[in-house]
């Protein structure tokens, strides 16, 4: 039982396995009223406790499974929504493009700095992606923990409403062994408490990151707009150039040759322009993205951070209806109901075992 | 532009040289033409004109090209009862002219580039569109169909076209 309720410090991807704990301690607490009260244990009394003991423990595996599966690995892809639609394109030949003859020393610096610009973007944006991923993992595992959690409390809370003063006519003994479970599930709340504000503060790192990417778009679109305004002129330039050469006739030869070859460096300008274009859209509907799941995630946290006030006021009155006695040495439940929740907790910790090798 | 003068004529004949035939190829309103180079003295984008009032609704307006007059014209406009294309400046207009005092920009709503063909137009097929008719030279068919090529010299020969006053036309 101590083993079950032990806080782990490896983070707060083994949350749903202490918060199962709390639910499953909060089972035995309510089972054990519910003994105190009437005074010994019926063989259907015990079949309904390892029910609840039974459906709490498959919750907490499934959900355990679920967070294994929802932490990332190293190899997992990042989430669909915060992959781009298709891979980012290849980086965009610049040097090819002002490498040919005549090149506008404006334009080339333009390029240079928007692709400079853009890659910027892109690797920012990559970053926030996997952060966002891990945090938005870390969030939903600990909402179903908390919520896994408020569920048995609330049926815990139901039970004892029912068993009016059962709490008060409990055994010393056993009340004590009452305290000690809300002890414990009260650190666990601590721990509850302690990982959102980490999770606040890794949510204020990513909106700050989010606002230095949605600037350095801005930036690429405004480079971007100067960029098309090069291309635009010089494709003007290459057509008066070769009207020029049309109109010199036989001796304008050479130079329609030079216009042609004007010509191509301008539309080539266009298609960077273009491609440009596409990387910035990119960015900026990835940012947009970014900042409207950044908002969500606040709002989880928000409400977890609820949910969590709740689950300690609903702690408190299962206390004080249990007679708010403080943990005793020697304290110990009924042994079919120790049993039942030795063989919960083994079953918690191979779950523990197993998101933790996932995780790896 | 070494000379004002791009030799415009009323009936050029079509050209045709080793080096293949350029045209100018714009849009005027959704419709793809071409022009001659050999018709323009270049292309210009005019980010603001003076608008004129007491004028044929085809003149968009005039402003300075290098010290001379440069007139603004709404081929659309004219071909198609004085309804003007929606424009905010600025506009691309193709310049010509057939003397060094006044050049005239033909607006277009979308300037696509210059197109090198191997072959000349065609001369010798009559256009389908009776306003746009009169100022057809020739016709250029390609993968993208059929391109009416434009005469900026039979626009000036023109007396309809070059009537610039509303007011003296109306009297």
């Amino acid at each position: 039982m101590k083993a079950c309720l032990k806080i782990p410090q490896s983070g707060i991807a083994v949350l749903p396995v202490l918060l199962m704990t709390v639910g499953i301690a909060a089972a035995g607490l309510v089972a054990w009223q519910v003994l105190a009260s009437t005074g010994g244990a019926s063989a259907l009394t015990w079949v309904g406790l390892a029910g609840i003991v039974a459906s709490l423990l498959a919750a907490g595996v499934v959900s355990m499974q679920g967070t294994a599966n929802q932490m990332p690995a190293d190899n997992d892809p990042p989430p669909e929504h915060l992959v781009a639609a298709e891979p980012p394109p290849a980086p965009v030949e610049v040097a090819a493009v002002v490498a040919t003859p005549g090149p506008d020393p404006a334009l080339t610096a333009a390029l240079d700095a928007a692709q400079q610009q853009l890659d910027q973007s892109v690797a920012e944006r990559e970053a926030l992606s996997g952060e966002l991923s891990v945090v938005q993992n870390r969030n939903a595992a600990l909402i179903d923990a908390v919520q896994a959690t408020a569920d048995a409390l609330a049926r815990a809370r139901e039970i004892v409403t029912a068993q009016a003063g059962g709490g008060s006519n409990a055994a010393p003994k056993e009340r004590a062994a009452s305290g000690v479970i809300a002890n414990n599930s009260r650190e666990v709340l601590d721990g509850i408490d302690s990982a959102l504000a980490t999770m606040q503060q890794q949510a204020a790192a990513s909106a700050q990151r989010l606002v230095r990417v949605s600037e350095s778009a801005t930036e690429t679109v405004e480079l971007l707009s100067e960029l098309i305004a090069y291309a635009d002129q010089t494709e003007i330039l290459s057509v008066n150039a070769a009207i020029q050469a049309t109109l010199a006739g036989e001796a304008g030869n050479g130079f329609a040759v030079i216009a042609e070859q004007l010509q191509r460096l301008a539309g080539r300008s266009g298609d960077v322009c273009s491609r440009v274009e596409t990387l910035s859209n990119l960015v900026s509907n990835d940012v947009s993205e970014a900042v409207s799941d950044n908002k969500e995630r606040n709002a989880e946290l928000a409400r977890s951070k609820r949910l969590s006030g709740d689950l300690r006021t609903a702690l408190n009155e299962l206390t004080k209806a249990s007679g708010d006695e403080v943990a005793a040495p020697g304290a110990s439940l009924p042994p079919e109901l120790l049993a039942a929740l030795d063989a919960a907790g083994e079953k918690l910790s191979a779950a523990l075992s197993a998101a933790d090798e996932g995780d790896r | 532009m070494s000379s004002g003068d791009s030799g415009l004529n009323s009936t050029p004949p079509p050209q045709e040289s080793d080096t293949g035939w350029s045209g100018i190829d714009f849009s005027l309103a959704g419709r793809r033409l071409l022009i001659a180079a050999s018709d323009l003295i270049e292309v210009n984008v005019c980010r603001s004109f003076a608008r004129v009032p007491g004028v044929q609704p085809w003149v968009a307006g005039l402003t300075g090209l290098r010290g001379q007059v440069l007139a603004i014209l709404d081929l659309h406009a004219y071909l198609n009862g004085g309804e003007p294309m929606l424009r905010p400046a600025p506009v691309q207009v193709l310049v010509f002219s057939r003397s060094d005092t006044l050049y005239y920009g033909l607006v277009c709503s979308e300037f696509h580039g210059i197109k090198k063909y191997a072959a000349a137009p065609d001369g010798d097929t009559a256009c389908d569109d009776a306003a746009l008719a009169p100022y057809v030279s020739g016709v250029i068919r390609d993968d993208d169909g059929e391109r009416w090529v434009i005469n900026p010299g039979l626009l000036i020969d023109d007396a309809n076209f070059m009537q610039f006053s509303a007011t003296a036309a109306s009297a």
